[in-house]
């Protein structure tokens, strides 16, 4: 095999790469570093969120379930079964009823019963967003293509 | 800044973005023409060689540099490759022949008869070009990269032997086309 065959192989032509490929590759770099870091930094807050939020609704729960339970069980301090039932026996009676246990939820929370409470809900509820973020983030392509200029 | 790739590897390591970009800057042209040696679309290799570097660039701190950096960026480029080439053509991954031992002598007349170089060279890329992927791979690790037949095996993770025989047949092809051409 040691015919001109090699000799020839190595010197095949071939096109140098585009003057700017390397500036285009330190410009994906950084885009590719960028997204990583934000990445990173919503996975932090989403730790954060869940760590405070989870504390919050710890520390409020006995407080917070006892006045759900007052405000959103029927006017007699019924049990879910027979909320269920009144709402089917007079569906529209049990609505009004359900608003007007919100409106004074809402009052309630306007008083600062359960603050903490909600405000934990609202804490982890952000921290569930940006944890299902962060699973559902697009991965590098698999196939090797990404595009020149970085995504 | 004149540093070895292990040095410039520890910085990057260390944090160092620029020492990184210095490693970009240095192989990029034969990461290119490895690549494009692989593949028939400029865009492509660019968008390959990229890849490359990105990867890279993700792997350093999980991966022991206990290699030299080089032949591993090569490693990550032509496996970049392959998952490109294996979604868009397909056909490139049909099996090849079966490995048989190597012939020692080629009963195959020698090319001296070939006139032009320049026109000779230009055929024989082009050949190259209708090679199958893997014969390509081993041409442009062996003529691009200028690799050693146990860099090459590492690279590809295929046994010394394999490596040998694939060169032989996409020699033998390359003189078959190149004949044929000359008819």
């Amino acid at each position: 095999m040691n015919d001109r065959m090699d000799e020839w192989l190595a010197h095949l032509p071939g096109e140098p790469p585009a003057p700017d490929l390397v500036a285009r590759i330190v410009t994906a770099l950084h885009n590719r570093r960028r997204t990583q870091a934000r990445w990173r930094q919503i996975g932090f807050m989403a730790a954060v969120g869940l760590a405070v939020g989870g504390a919050l609704v710890v520390l409020s729960w006995a407080e917070a379930t006892s006045f759900l339970a007052s405000n959103l069980a029927g006017p007699d301090g019924s049990g879910l079964s027979q909320i269920i039932e009144a709402f089917l026996a007079s569906p529209l009676e049990s609505v009004s009823g359900w608003v007007q246990s919100a409106i004074s939820l809402q009052s309630a929370l306007a008083e600062g019963i359960a603050i903490a409470f909600s405000l934990g809900m609202v804490l982890l509820a952000v921290a569930a967003f940006g944890g299902l973020a962060r699973l559902l983030q697009p991965s590098p392509p698999a196939n090797g293509y990404s595009h020149p200029m970085g995504r | 800044m004149n540093l070895p790739d292990d040095e410039l590897v520890r910085r990057t390591l260390r944090g160092d973005a620029e020492a990184f970009h210095l490693l970009i800057e240095r192989h990029t042209p034969t990461l290119y023409r490895i690549v494009r040696r692989l593949c028939s679309d400029r865009a492509e290799a660019e968008a390959i060689t990229q890849e490359a570097f990105l990867r890279a660039w993700e792997s350093l701190p999980k991966s022991k540099i206990d290699r030299p950096f080089r032949p591993w960026l090569i490693q990550i480029a032509v496996n970049a490759a392959r998952d490109a080439l294996k979604k868009s053509r397909p056909l490139d991954f049909a099996d090849l022949p079966p490995e048989e031992p190597l012939q020692v002598a080629s009963t195959l007349p020698g090319p001296e008869e070939w006139v032009e170089k320049a026109e000779t060279l230009e055929k024989l890329a082009l050949a190259v070009q209708s090679l199958a992927l893997p014969y390509r791979m081993v041409i442009a690790l062996r003529y691009e990269a200028e690799m050693s037949y146990e860099e090459m095996a590492a690279v590809l993770k295929l046994p010394l032997n394999t490596v040998r025989t694939r060169l032989y047949r996409a020699k033998q092809e390359l003189r078959q086309a190149m004949e044929s051409q000359h008819e």
